[in-house]
């Protein structure tokens, strides 16, 4: 992994600046901060005035594990792409088929409260129709905890595909798109020749790992078992990145910006 | 009795020859030769691409590229770096200062080029003629001609 800002990093990401690339975020713990409440999480005005200023030079997608609605409310009016439920909201929606994932939710949802019903300590469900998640954040013994429900989710039936996240635990329906579709699929959509893409959680490997030599990847947060080329070196960076961008978009910014 | 064919052999001659001379031109007047301005205008719609998927796209051999490339490294017209992901590949983008040249040349890229969609069709027919010899199949991988109506680069299937 190489750092997003160094000398050859802020040369390709300049050169990104040049043609019709797709900019594309993941929301929690990229955009936002990542906070104990994850319902309380939110995106700063400066980081909310960068994306709008993003957007007004090139097409720009917000791709979150969120439910869409939620992901909605946090953003307010925006121009941005919104993916939501890990790709599977947002982009050409298909109902019949996520009628289908939202009655495989509905079904592990009574499974999990049956099995989960003596020990909820720390952890809290939560349900995004089309896919779930499960939070253990206010878990004293994380480590425990996180071993004690993947036991559990073993005996889910349909069985769910399982993407680990920073204190939570992901669960999607077997075949459902995930945010490297969603991410191809808005390319399609806005004809972009290339794409940006940067995100802090295993459900991002999903387009880190993609095989396709046109989008640049970047990961909040140095990992080297991940599959992003580039890293930044945490959340606080993201608007110094913004910046960046706008300014390399933008000739005027970027004398004012003294870059 | 003069044939027909050798009048096109000879238009194909002149073709070849005015296309050096132009080159020649080209590259003192802006500093560009044609194929340093295709690799160019390659870039811009494909940054950070491997030395492979480029010349696969430019269809010429990673050999032939090399040299153009350590050329545009030099005046710093690309940047070569290595890529994070596997130490023994390499990534190529367009500078800025790259960009700007290949604006530059535009101009008088169009005013010397502008007309030549009018021998488009001619090109076209030589481009099936390459592709459809036999005996040329293998050349015809190393020269594609480039219509103007197709002069538009694409990321290769990976």
């Amino acid at each position: 992994m190489m750092y997003l800002f160094s000398e050859s990093g802020t040369k390709l990401l300049e050169s990104l600046c040049f043609t019709e690339t797709l900019f594309a975020f993941d929301f929690d713990g990229t955009l936002s901060k990542i906070v104990r409440e994850p319902g309380a999480a939110t995106i700063s005005n400066l980081t909310k005035d960068l994306i709008s200023q993003l957007g007004e030079r090139r097409h720009v997608a917000i791709i979150s594990g969120r439910g869409l609605e939620d992901l909605r409310g946090k953003l307010g009016p925006t121009s941005a792409f919104l993916v939501g439920n890990h790709g599977l909201e947002g982009i050409s929606t298909d109902m019949s088929r996520n009628n289908g994932f939202k009655s495989a939710c509905d079904e592990w949802k009574t499974q999990l409260k049956k099995y989960l019903s003596n020990d909820l300590g720390g952890i809290e469900i939560e349900d995004k129709h089309y896919s779930m998640a499960i939070h253990y954040r206010k878990s004293r013994q994380k480590r425990t905890t996180r071993t004690h429900v993947l036991e559990i989710l073993d005996k889910l039936n349909p069985s769910p595909r399982i993407i680990l996240g920073k204190d939570v635990i992901n669960l999607v329906p077997s075949g459902a798109p995930h945010k490297g579709v969603a991410l191809l699929e808005i390319m399609l959509k806005t004809g972009a020749k290339t794409a940006f893409y940067i995100g802090d959680d295993d459900t991002d490997e999903d387009v880190f790992t993609l095989p396709d030599q046109r989008i640049f990847t970047v990961r909040v947060g140095k990992k080297n078992s991940s599959q992003a080329k580039f890293f930044i070196r945490n959340q606080t960076e993201i608007n110094l990145l913004l910046k960046t961008l706008i300014s390399y978009l933008d000739p005027t910014e970027r004398k004012q910006a003294n870059l | 009795m003069k044939c027909a064919f050798e009048s096109s052999l000879k238009t194909l001659i002149s073709i070849g020859l005015a296309f050096q001379q132009i080159n020649k031109i080209f590259e003192s007047d802006c500093g560009l030769s044609i194929v340093q301005w295709s690799l160019l205008k390659a870039l811009i719609e494909m940054p950070t691409i491997s030395p492979q998927a480029l010349a696969k796209t430019l269809g010429v051999s990673p050999s032939t590229l090399t040299q153009t490339l350590a050329r545009l490294s030099k005046r710093k017209l690309i940047f070569v770096c290595d890529d994070p992901r596997d130490a023994r590949r390499k990534i190529i983008s367009i500078t800025r200062s790259g960009k700007e040249k290949l604006e530059e040349a535009h101009n008088l890229f169009e005013n010397m080029f502008g007309r030549l969609y009018e021998i488009s069709t001619a090109l076209e027919t030589l481009n099936n003629f390459l592709l459809s010899s036999k005996k040329q199949k293998r050349k015809s991988n190393a020269l594609q001609i480039v219509t103007p109506k197709d002069a538009k680069w694409n990321w290769p299937q990976a």
